[in-house]
């Protein structure tokens, strides 16, 4: 078709839709002038659009999968399964439809779950499933959905559970948001049940609202565990929850409560649910989902990539200690999650108590038998680059050549140059990027009001290990400056090498991820105020998950506003660290920080140690007490 | 290759529109593996992995572009021109399976994604996709980000910088025209 004609249809159909249908007729008699041909086409594509009906509306993939015709209710209702009446349809579920049943020989109501065969048909993953359910039953906890029996006939495989009366967390959450009282109370429930099953080894795969049953009385079961284990390991390990059969194309839809590992594919552990219970947790809170966007791969993009605003500014009740939880429990990387164990301790204690003279000792029980797993892979995680690069660390050559790179435009050169450069200098006002795998021979400077990221996660996550990137001299920051090295401290990901000191007086804002140091850290006078209020993966500042041979200084921070946040967890540290004068609205120190020497924090306001942290040296101070 | 891929990514969102299709021949082998992996775990011809491997080519994307935060438009932009190739790719491929008679030795590398009767509808929205840029680019690529991207409104106003009112208006013509395209009983152009 020629694009002068095309204009003119798409004129005239635009205008004939926008008046009443019976007037459609008299318009275009008019506005087509005699041209039969145009007229004609006209009607085709106005008929069209009303017999289109849901025409490509739903996403191609949605054409992809085979979809055999749903078990259908009618079908089953009155018959019986094994020694099961099956009495009434109760609700469809991720993986199969619940039914309300009679179990003839015990004389009680029990619900009983038909398990579409395209579900059971692969052999060993049934066994896995059955175990896994026998297992879970064993627990015999309270909190637990508990299964009577499993089996099968020729109707398909069958669950038979204890009948919970009362609405799923769905179905709560939509009749209005809960008091924050009851949220606590509904999420400990939950983290107890967690807390059982992860120390029988067992990991639900799928905690969501439609899992979760909220008796009359408050009294909150677990339903399902183990029941992903069902799904196709792909869609399993990817989707991580039920796949309606009525439409597959949903599948992407179940993918809000997944977590960045399954989403990643990688093995899935309790941490995994701890995600999950997040998710959860941060919805009852705010009412809002913390990854939401408009498509599922919007909320695939933020669960891998976005920080969520913390849950505190959606919903000022929110204590700071429930905010932390939440962010905690959201956290990308899952050894930095805390237990069930923690969240249940954390969620026990009441919360007009402030946060620092709080009781822990019970917690702290219960935790440690937890963390010292989660501690041990911290530790592992994070020497993971080997006495070879210490060594090198150590060695620190000094540049000679001129081979400086001076980074002046709005965007820096990192897009396409890794260098390697002599130094690297962040002119004022300037905001400068790295990519992986860049190296500096010398050091970098970043001028006042400067910016310098270096590589974000992802990035850093998929380029091959072979390629540090490397910084052999120092890095130093000047006032207002900022400094984002976010790289992540799996065996998968890209090292990142300072071989010198990172010195920050007077940043703006700071986040060093996944970073091996053979120097000092050192952030005196910082003024985060107002970061905490930014949205995204920089709304707060931190030292995590790194490992520092030299001392750690922190001290003189300001960050007064809502969410201003300095984190410190997952590091390994050498020397001695120093906590001094810091006033912002939250200083966070752990979960899991091993440090060699002595802890000291003097003067800082709203510090708040959370997890375990192995201090080797003295503790002194305020953080004498540290858990 | 990540790398290469890295880098490809990087000049395509820096302007560079020769770079996509130098991207598109280097991730399409990492698709038939990905397909291959899953294959390889699955009994044969259940088609659930294909929604899998889906998910894991817009996975795998997202981690390429996560270079460039601030940026989802463009992300958004070639995971849809990325989707309708892997899609349309797989049904070709499994028609000229049908017509081939070849029913028995059915390779790994030709993972069943597209079952045969979607196939052929897959194949003729494409076709018919191809029809409508020659006259309409814009639609043409509306219905690329809706259909087979799977993106909202308001999504596909952000990849194209327009309004959501916009794609929503435009969305409507170019859907009543491949209807017509498709239904196979009138076509516009007669």
């Amino acid at each position: 078709m020629e694009a002068e004609r095309w204009r003119q249809i798409e004129r005239l159909y635009d205008a004939a839709l926008k008046r009443p249908a019976d007037e459609r007729e008299a318009f275009l008699d008019n506005a087509c002038g005699g041209d039969e041909a145009l007229r004609r086409r006209i009607d085709i594509l106005i008929a069209a659009q009303e017999k289109a009906g849901d025409f490509l509306e739903s996403p191609a993939w949605a054409m992809v999968a085979d979809a055999p015709a749903p078990d259908h209710p009618q079908f089953v209702v009155g018959r019986s399964i094994d020694r099961y009446q099956i009495l009434s349809f109760l609700g469809s579920g991720g993986i199969g439809d619940v039914y309300l049943a009679r179990d003839s020989r015990l004389e009680r109501a029990v619900a009983l779950k038909l398990l579409p065969a395209r579900f059971t048909g692969d052999g060993d993953r049934v066994r896995h499933f059955e175990k896994e359910v026998r297992a879970t039953s064993a627990l015999n906890h309270p909190n637990i959905v508990a299964v009577y029996d499993t089996g099968e006939t020729d109707a398909g495989r069958f669950i038979v559970m204890e009948l919970v009366a009362g609405r799923t967390l769905r179905e709560v959450v939509a009749s209005g948001r809960p008091s924050l009282d009851s949220v606590a109370h509904i999420v400990r429930q939950v983290a107890e049940a967690l807390t059982v099953a992860h120390s029988a080894g067992i990991v639900h795969r799928d905690v969501k609202p439609e899992n979760i049953m909220v008796r009359d009385d408050g009294y909150v079961k677990v339903l399902d565990f183990g029941l992903a284990r069902l799904l196709p390991s792909g869609v399993g390990e990817l989707a991580g929850t039920g796949a309606s059969h009525t439409n597959p194309g949903i599948l992407l839809g179940t993918a809000h409560y997944m977590s960045p590992e399954q989403a990643r594919g990688e093995a899935v552990t309790s941490a995994t649910d701890v995600f999950s219970l997040g998710i959860v947790c941060y919805e009852l809170a705010t009412g809002e989902h913390p990854f939401k966007a408009d498509s599922q791969i919007g909320v695939l993009h933020r669960i891998l990539s976005h920080a969520p605003v913390p849950p505190g500014r959606l919903n000022p009740g929110v204590s700071s200690t429930l905010d932390a939880l939440i962010l905690d429990m959201l956290e990308k990387d899952p050894r930095l999650r805390p237990g069930a164990a923690e969240i249940k301790a954390v969620l026990a204690e009441r919360p007009e108590q402030p946060v620092r003279v709080r009781s822990r000792s019970n917690a702290r029980k219960v935790w440690q038998v937890t963390a010292a797993g989660l501690l041990a892979a911290t530790l592992a995680g994070a020497t993971v680059f080997g006495q070879t690069t210490i060594r090198w660390l150590m060695a620190r050559v000094q540049s000679a050549t001129a081979n400086d790179f001076v980074c002046v435009g709005q965007n820096g050169p990192g897009t396409a140059n890794p260098g390697p450069f002599d130094n690297v200098s962040v002119r004022a006002e300037t905001t400068c990027l790295l990519r992986a795998g860049t190296r500096v021979q010398g050091s970098v400077t970043v001028e006042a009001n400067g910016r310098l990221t270096l590589c974000v996660t992802s990035d850093c996550l998929f380029a091959p290990q072979t390629i540090p990137t490397e910084i052999r001299g120092s890095v130093s920051l000047g006032r207002g400056g900022e400094f984002l090295a976010i790289f992540a401290s799996s065996p998968l990901a890209t090292p990142f090498l300072v071989g010198g000191d990172i010195h920050a007086s007077g940043a703006r804002r700071f986040r060093i991820v996944g970073a091996t140091v053979g120097g000092r850290v050192q952030i005196t006078h910082a003024n985060i105020t107002g970061t905490g209020a930014s949205p995204g993966p920089i709304g707060f500042n931190e030292i995590a998950r790194s490992r520092i041979h030299g001392e750690v200084q922190l001290s003189d921070s300001i960050g007064t506003g809502p969410g201003d946040r300095i984190r410190i967890p997952g590091n390994v540290i050498e020397g001695d660290v120093h906590i001094a004068g810091n006033n912002v609205t939250l200083l966070q120190i752990g979960p899991n920080n091993s440090m060699k020497e002595s802890l000291r924090c003097n003067g800082n306001l709203n510090i708040v140690p959370l997890g375990t942290n192995v201090v080797e040296g003295n503790k002194e101070g305020q953080c004498s007490d540290l858990p | 290759m990540s790398h290469e891929i890295t880098r490809l990514l990087v000049a395509w969102s820096d302007g560079d529109r020769g770079a996509l299709d130098k991207l598109v021949p280097i991730v399409q082998p990492e698709l038939s593996r990905l397909a291959r992996r899953y294959m390889a775990r699955q009994q044969r011809g259940h088609t659930l992995q294909a929604t899998a491997v889906i998910n894991e080519v817009y996975l795998r994307l997202m981690e390429w572009r996560n270079l460039r935060w601030q940026d989802r438009a463009h992300f958004f932009g070639v995971s849809a021109q990325l989707m309708r190739r892997t899609l349309v790719d797989h049904a070709r491929r499994q028609q000229r399976r049908k017509r081939g008679g070849d029913t028995i030795a059915i390779s790994l590398d030709d993972a069943v994604l597209v079952s045969p009767e979607r196939s052929a509808d897959l194949v003729a929205v494409d076709e018919a996709l191809d029809r409508l840029a020659a006259f309409d680019l814009r639609r043409s690529r509306i219905v690329e980000l809706r259909f087979f991207g799977g993106l909202s409104v308001d999504e596909t106003a952000e990849v194209l910088k327009t309004s959501p009112r916009t794609v929503k208006r435009e969305w409507g013509l170019a859907r009543a025209w491949l209807y017509c395209e498709l239904s196979g009983k009138q076509s516009v152009d007669a």
